[in-house]
């Protein structure tokens, strides 16, 4: 293999088969008004119920997307499985690995420990909603925006999605996120504070007064090299906003909100973020096209702008297991009458 | 055909090849079709662009991210129709990163530039030598070929 022409050629042959068989499966699905192959929404492929609670689902920690994002992260360090409470706070990525050579990171990819929740981004806003649980990070990825520009904050974020399914290791205080192959990604606390055996963990407090010094205009605006110190409510309330739009802009495209379950959360408006998902195929096909397309969210200083809408009226973590546990309720209420129509 | 149309005519052979090989054939699949059904919802704003092919190949790149999450992503040759082809290529192929895939195929399979890779893929000219260099060093090593060859 590549020693030779012929080596060479079945380099070649196989990328050339591999790329058609792409090209022609693109070319073969259905076709959408604009002409293009349109893939339908994958959330619908395997999800029994019609309604779709996007919002709920986005603020509760569940998955934005086919619902089969899990990718389940081991927690260990030297000493095995650590305890949720030693990894909490932010983590920054401070360097990459490629093939085990370590170079200063220049993105913005960060994790967040907060006892057995797990937030993170990829540094071009792809970002990740978990749970620790018995030493495993699972939980779903939420992509929020379309495009990162930054070529070094764009190769950070494929490290950090490789290295997601990866084990993490506490070595010399920071945390690693490897593959076999020596790619991935090193994060430091964002407190300069090492854990471990000793570590002094740092307090929920010094990241809420840095927050607070960062609101009260004492700190540079955000940026993907340089996040705000937000706390997990302001993430979810950043969230909520976020899709509180886009919930706003498919009800005036004709595709109605979650009719029961109002809620009051941003800049105190009521209707809910929930969004209702049609279970005809063209009716879904009009949905996905509305909801990526004229609804979808700009990227440009989004999230500042959200977060100064948003942090207004912080949403309260009752509010966010409310919406949930009433998500829950309809689906399982949708399921049972799909099941049992007559009863 | 208009000019929108041209430019995605000339567009899709590259992006298609990147991302097959970048993210294999599900994946591949997924973010072609997103880079393509966004270029037709955004037809004015493209063409204004500098580097449509780049902002495509990131946009593909980011809406297919965490999906399909197939083990069969670069599938064995005969799946392909190519039963005399190296039965190791596909591991090989897998041993190595995204990017190092993308650069692989469309520098020595397309024969594109160093130049080209990097509009492209949006990245330096010397990123896409590096990621050419290193995939071929992974490559010999994971089929066990002479490491001084070339190619």
């Amino acid at each position: 293999m590549l020693t030779s022409d012929e080596q060479t050629d079945d380099l070649r042959r196989y990328l050339t088969s591999l790329t058609e068989a792409v090209d022609t499966a693109v070319s073969d699905r259905r076709l959408d008004a604009s002409g293009t192959g349109r893939r339908r929404w994958p959330v619908m492929a395997g999800a029994a119920a019609a309604v779709l609670a996007v919002a709920a689902l986005v603020a509760a920690g569940f998955a934005l997307g086919d619902g089969s994002d899990s990718q389940p992260v081991t927690v260990a360090g030297p000493d095995g499985p650590r305890s949720a409470g030693e990894l909490d706070g932010l983590w920054r990525v401070v360097a990459t690995l490629d093939d085990g050579e370590r170079q200063p990171a220049e993105g913005a990819a960060n994790l967040r420990f907060d006892g057995d929740r797990v937030h993170g981004d990829d540094g071009c806003n792809n970002r990740i909603e978990a749970r620790l649980e018995d030493g495993v990070i699972v939980g779903p990825t939420v992509r929020t925006q379309v495009a990162c520009s930054n070529e070094a904050a764009a190769e950070e974020a494929d490290l950090f999605w490789t290295a997601l399914g990866q084990p993490v290791d506490i070595r010399d205080g920071e945390l690693w996120l490897v593959d076999g192959d020596g790619d991935g990604l090193v994060f430091a606390h964002a407190d300069g504070a090492a854990t471990g055996p000793g570590a002094e963990e740092p307090t929920e407090m010094s990241l809420e007064e840095a927050r607070d010094a960062w609101l009260a205009g004492d700190g540079p605006l955000p940026t993907n090299d340089n996040p705000a110190p937000l706390l997990p409510a302001d993430q979810r309330a950043i969230w909520i906003e976020s899709f509180q739009r886009t919930a706003d802009c498919m009800h005036d495209a004709g595709f109605p909100s979650f009719p029961d379950a109002p809620a009051t959360f941003g800049d105190g408006r009521t209707r809910s973020p929930l969004i209702v998902v049609p279970s005809d195929p063209a009716e879904h096909e009009a949905f996905t096209t509305a909801m990526f397309g004229d609804c979808a969210l700009d990227t440009s200083q989004l999230d500042l702008e959200i977060f100064q809408a948003a942090t207004d009226a912080a949403v309260q973590e009752d509010e966010l297991t409310d919406l949930q546990q009433t998500y829950l309720d309809e689906v399982n209420e949708t399921d049972n009458e799909q099941r049992d129509p007559v009863g | 055909m208009d000019a929108f149309d041209e430019l995605i005519a000339g567009l899709r052979p590259g992006l298609a090849r990147a991302f097959a090989a970048a993210y294999g054939r599900d994946r591949g699949e997924d973010a072609l079709a997103e880079a393509l059904a966004w270029a037709y919802e955004h037809r004015s704003r493209l063409l204004a662009m500098e580097n449509p092919g780049g902002y495509l190949y990131r946009v593909g790149q980011s809406r297919s991210r965490g999906r399909r999450q197939s083990s069969h992503l670069f599938p064995v040759p005969s799946v392909l129709g190519l039963p005399d082809v190296e039965p190791g290529l596909p591991d090989a192929l897998a041993s190595l990163s995204d990017r190092q895939r993308a650069c692989l195929a469309l520098v020595i399979v397309d024969e594109w530039t160093y130049e080209e890779v990097a509009e492209l893929l949006g990245i330096k000219r010397s990123s896409v030598q590096s990621h050419v260099d290193r995939a071929l060093h992974k490559l010999r090593k994971g089929l066990g070929v002479d490491q001084h060859a070339d190619v």
